[in-house]
């Protein structure tokens, strides 16, 4: 049978960006370690929108002789993204030739009038075969010793591996072409331990071969794949595989109560039939593994792009790196970014596809940083390296990306004065000041700043009205005083002895004072009637005040008659006087 | 663990809490130490769905969407966390980083004074200059009172009142200003390469694109769309639905 695992080894794309993301040329081979004698077959793989493949070139065999100059040649159209996508294999064969370190050269393809270069890869040859298979040899046997009609086998890779490398496991169903199996399903559980396992998808219908097997014709097809990854050293082993499936088979009597037989009919029955264990014998890597080492083993290919040549400082530049290859898809972790004084690094997303209708398991992480240069005098994005196992040669490999040119326009900006690197988000631990989320009002919505800003003109509206209330009430008081002036000197006349005449005296003065403003009490009574005559009086009623002031200084100094009554003779006087005065301002 | 985490915030954090959400905040913070950047974010998202928020809140669900590279939300995170905290100098760096990730250029006003209004909201803020508007505003209406009071200004009074009056006036005019700056609604694209369309609905010819986390003001609505301007002077219509507001 056959051999038709294929090791994938290396991704290749050497045509610029632009070319690299519209069109993929990657190269496979089917094994890094071989028997010696061994076939290894390598495949160049063009996928993308492309017209036509030219001229070929095939690879030169060091430690391995081509059989086939001319490549097998396919073709298929898959749908991916949306869109179609052509993809065509070029497969050559190697037989390995000795013992030792051999190499599959470069090949050349030519896709659309663009050469692709593919790059060498290194092919351990050993003695022993490398490949396990429990077939037929470990196939149950039916009582006479023969091969049964139908039996299931499990074929992987390689017996031995390292840790992290990736081992295929092919689970081939046998059976006589009368035999008609179908629709298997997995028994029971199906464990790896110390594995970790990745299933593949087989193309439907699933193809058989023809083979002869001990003198017997038996079809041949592949029913289940995975690739597994040792995590751990040591003795290791894939769980027996059981499936029950339908098989036809002549119907026979069921005894006296059965059917009738008939020797033309046939009908399915269910079946089970198991592989055996797949032991693998894992090895552990070797020390001295560098920093850049994250645990990958198998074969890699590293690329960077940028989204754009040129970027002013402080501008974002989208810089993709895309890692492919054949380990544990689990330990394909972003490259490192080198600490770079005036440049940026953000985390990188990370996107892993994994094609699972493949021979193999291949598959491509895209890394895809966002990078901000903060110093014109940057020219160019650092390389990218990133470690592996390299299972061919049994060493650790570190790949290295081509440095990216960019012209960096505009001012240094603060940040390129920060310490060299990059400074990350921060993050702040501890008690947070915690709110009710709501929008934030913004500050003149707010009701009580509206309320303060309006307080203070408030206020002064309120001391200018109560100082305006106040000088009104303040300039009034006189002339309240002096309409009052009369009402009360009346009432203290009547209220006063007739003929007291001091109390009369002062009664008047006092009214004079009130109504008037004239200082009476220390003025003479001839300086009383002169004021008031020049204040404009009637002569009359100045001349009867004069008489009445006259009168009580005399009273108070010689007895009156007891009919003339000071006090009731002064009313009138007052009176008159108060008609005549004018009011003050 | 992200799914665990973000099932567990949202469990934790269905009902309105009476209580802050500290615990989701710290899961959140002790994830983001482990480096499950996703899984912080889930929780910060779980501890933000409980009706609390703070700046420390917003700052390390910024950090953690940078870190996941997930920059519409560490844009959107570190635009409301300035909103509550707009000279926290954690805040300003993790949004400078935005920034600078989302690869927007600065704003540049076209004018004098809205380049002053941008400085002022940007080193000063609304409230800041609201409260020394507030000062000035008081002071020059306790000399007025005292001026009413006493019936007469004494020359120091007099020349305080000049310098005063304006300088309050001045105070008002800005801090509202800036006020109504930072009130303008602003929204974040959530989308990668988002078309402006010309007109509502009409999707044949893209007046621009708009970068995921890039900043825009939002103006007018028609029905699920919204037109936008960004800081680029690009403008347009784009569906609601590729945004979300501050």
């Amino acid at each position: 049978v056959m051999r038709r695992l294929l090791i994938f080894i290396a991704a290749l794309a050497l045509a610029p960006a632009a070319q690299a993301q519209a069109v993929s040329v990657q190269a496979f081979a089917d094994q890094l370690t071989v028997g010696d004698g061994d076939q290894v077959t390598f495949t160049v793989e063009v996928t993308g929108p492309f017209a036509q493949i030219g001229a070929v070139e095939p690879p030169a065999g060091r430690g391995l002789r081509l059989t086939n100059v001319r490549p097998d040649r396919s073709t298929r159209v898959s749908m991916g993204r949306g869109e179609p996508q052509q993809t065509t294999r070029l497969d050559w064969h190697f037989v390995a030739d000795g013992v030792g370190v051999a190499e599959i050269g470069s090949a050349a393809v030519e896709v659309d009038g663009r050469r692709h270069t593919t790059q060498p890869i290194t092919i351990r040859v050993v003695a022993a075969p490398q490949h396990v298979a429990t077939a037929p040899d470990r196939a149950p046997r039916t009582e006479d010793g023969s091969l049964p009609d139908i039996f299931l086998t499990a074929r992987a890779s390689t017996a031995s591996a390292y840790v992290g490398e990736q081992i295929v496991v092919d689970y081939v169903l046998h059976f006589r072409p009368a035999v008609q199996p179908r629709n298997a399903r997995v028994v029971g559980a199906w464990e790896a331990p110390g594995f970790w396992r990745e299933d593949l998808e087989l193309r439907t219908p699933l193809p058989s071969t023809t083979v002869q097997i001990e003198g017997q014709t038996y079809e041949a097809a592949t029913i289940r794949r995975a690739a597994f990854f040792p995590t751990r050293p040591g003795s290791l082993h894939i769980d027996a595989l059981t499936i029950s499936l339908d098989v036809l088979r002549a119907q026979r009597p069921g005894g006296p109560t059965g059917p009738i037989y008939n020797p033309f009919g046939a009908r399915y029955f269910r079946q089970r039939v198991a592989a055996a264990a797949v032991p693998i014998e894992v090895r552990a890597l070797p020390a001295g593994a560098p920093a850049t080492f994250r645990g990958s083993a198998g074969a890699f290919a590293l690329e960077a792009h940028a989204d754009r040549p040129a970027a002013a400082t402080g501008e974002g530049i989208r810089v993709t790196v895309t890692l492919s290859g054949d380990g544990n898809p689990a330990t394909l972790e972003a490259p490192v970014w080198p600490e770079t004084p005036g440049l940026e690094v953000f985390p990188p997303s990370r996107e892993v596809s994994v094609p699972r209708v493949a021979p193999r398991l291949a598959a491509t992480g895209e890394f895809t940083y966002t990078v901000v240069a903060h110093d014109p005098a940057i020219t160019e994005l650092p390389p990218l390296a990133w470690t592996y196992f390299d299972v061919a040669t049994g060493r650790y490999r570190t790949l290295t990306t081509a440095p990216l040119p960019v012209t960096i326009t505009g001012e240094a900006t603060p940040l390129a004065a920060l310490r060299p690197g990059r400074e990350g988000p921060r993050l702040r631990t501890g008690p947070a000041d915690w709110t009710r989320a709501a929008a934030p009002a913004a500050p003149f919505r707010q009701p009580g700043l509206l309320a303060a800003f309006a307080f203070p003109p408030l206020a002064v509206l309120a001391l200018l009205l109560v100082r305006v209330g106040r000088e009104r009430r303040r300039e009034s008081a006189p002339l309240r005083r002096s309409r009052a002036a009369l009402r009360e000197a009346l009432a203290a006349l009547r209220g006063t002895a007739p003929h007291d005449a001091a109390a009369v005296d002062a009664i008047v003065r006092d009214f004079l004072t009130a109504r008037l403003a004239l200082p009476a009490r220390t003025m003479s009574v001839s300086d009383i009637s002169a004021s008031l005559r020049q204040r404009g009086l009637p002569d009359a009623a100045v001349a009867d005040l004069h008489a009445l002031l006259v009168r009580c200084q005399t009273a108070q100094f010689a007895p009156v008659a007891p009919h003339n009554s000071i006090a009731l003779d002064a009313e009138p006087v007052l009176q008159a006087l108060a008609a005549h005065a004018a009011e003050p301002a | 663990m992200t799914g665990p985490a973000l099932l567990l915030a949202l469990l934790l954090a269905a009902p309105a809490g009476a209580q802050p959400p500290d615990h989701l905040l710290a899961q959140g913070d002790a994830l983001y130490e482990e480096g499950d950047y996703r899984g912080a974010l889930a929780a910060y998202d779980g501890a933000a769905a409980s009706g609390w928020t703070s700046p420390t809140l917003l700052l390390n669900a910024s950090a953690a969407a940078l870190r996941a590279g997930d920059l519409p939300r560490a844009r959107l995170a570190a635009e409301r966390a300035a909103r509550l905290a707009p000279r926290d100098a954690d805040v300003r760096h993790n949004l400078a980083l935005v920034r600078a990730a989302v690869g927007e250029p600065p704003e540049r006003p076209n004018t004098a004074s809205a380049a002053a209004v941008a400085w002022l909201a940007a080193n000063v803020g609304a409230a800041p200059l609201a409260a020394g508007a507030l000062v000035a505003w008081l002071a020059l209406f306790a000399l007025l009172g005292l001026r009413v009071v006493h019936g007469g200004w004494p020359t120091t009074q007099r020349r305080l009142a000049m310098v005063v009056g304006p300088l309050a006036l001045l105070a008002i005019v800005a801090a509202f200003a800036v006020s109504h700056h930072e009130s303008a609604p602003r929204a974040v694209a959530l989308a990668e390469e988002a078309p402006l369309a010309r007109q509502p609905g009409d999707t044949r010819e893209a007046a621009g694109y708009l970068r995921a986390g890039q900043l825009v003001r939002v103006g007018a609505s028609r029905g699920a769309w919204r037109h936008v301007r960004a800081a680029d002077g690009t403008a347009g219509w784009v569906e609601t639905a590729t945004m979300a507001e501050l």
